[in-house]
């Protein structure tokens, strides 16, 4: 037997003195008090209705802030002068142009 | 996982209360028990194998099913322990370490039986260490098991490994 094997071999029989030793402590060592089925369930009720809560919670500041910034920005639109108007409205042309050209491109590109 | 628990981890994420009752009652007794040995402190143990639960409670809907609901609570336990000790600091603390260690030790000797050197040696581990060879060589999951399961590398687990182990056996003889 090589030095490697011995070592193996006396590796593996640490490991299952370590193993032995283990099970020794787990019979040893004082059982857990289990929760009861009932005290889990209550928990589990509690737990599950106040995710519930936080979620509503949550889902009523999402709206309070979409309305804030869809009246914030509704507000702006109508009061803002012509020349807004204008240069919302070139952007958008300008953008629609843009977006046209470059599927057009990959088109002709793909096809070549 | 069988299909018996898979069924029964299903109807718990469609929200059935008595069946996620029903599956953690089953395994803490498996939880806290390899929380002990992972703290080698029992109170530390029971305050983590609750904190599991809440995790679980909370984390049901998320479990894909890819492994058994007694890994996939190890590896939650496992990583809170971790956190713990991260934030508290409490290793460097031997007093914690120490408390922990004659708690277990106290037990023994009320019963009679011998606390061996094994077990001291695998208490005087760091956490790190302990946890890894446990899992590996009590457990038997694969190093890319456990790398999964403390999301570390499987390079990283098995030097840990080779370490923890050599650490042990320097510490008997």
């Amino acid at each position: 037997m090589d030095r490697k094997d011995e070592k193996g071999t006396e590796d593996e029989i640490f490991l299952t003195g370590l193993r032995q030793s283990l099970d020794r402590m787990d019979h040893i060592l004082d059982h857990p008090s289990i929760p009861s089925k009932e005290y889990l369930k209550g928990h589990i009720h509690e737990r599950l209705q106040r995710r519930r809560k936080s979620m509503m919670l949550e889902l009523l500041l999402f709206w309070l802030v979409s309305l804030f910034v869809i009246g914030s920005g509704a507000l702006l639109a109508y009061s803002a002068p012509w020349i807004v108007w204008l240069i919302q409205g070139m952007s958008f042309v300008a953008a629609f142009v843009l977006v046209l050209h470059f599927i057009i491109h990959r088109r002709r590109e793909d096809l070549g | 996982m069988k299909t018996e628990e898979r069924n029964k981890v299903k109807l718990a994420q469609q929200g059935d209360a008595d069946v996620l009752a029903e599956l953690i009652q089953e395994h803490y007794s498996f939880l806290y028990k390899y929380l002990v040995k992972v703290t080698m402190d029992p109170a530390m143990a029971e305050d983590l194998a609750q904190d599991t639960i809440l995790r679980c409670i909370e984390k049901i809907r998320l479990h894909d099913g890819s492994s058994s609901f007694s890994s996939w609570l190890m590896t939650m336990g496992t990583r809170i322990y971790i956190d713990q000790m991260r934030r508290k600091k409490r290793e460097k603390n031997w007093l914690f370490k120490e408390r922990g260690i004659r708690r277990i030790r106290w037990q023994f000797e009320s019963r009679n039986e011998e606390w061996n050197d094994v077990l001291e040696s695998l208490a005087n581990l760091s956490s790190e260490h302990r946890v890894t060879v446990l899992l590996k060589h009590y457990y038997g999951y694969t190093y890319e098991e456990i790398g999964e399961m403390l999301s570390i590398p499987s390079g990283t687990v098995k030097s840990r490994v080779a370490t923890g182990v050599r650490q042990l056996r320097e510490e008997m003889s």
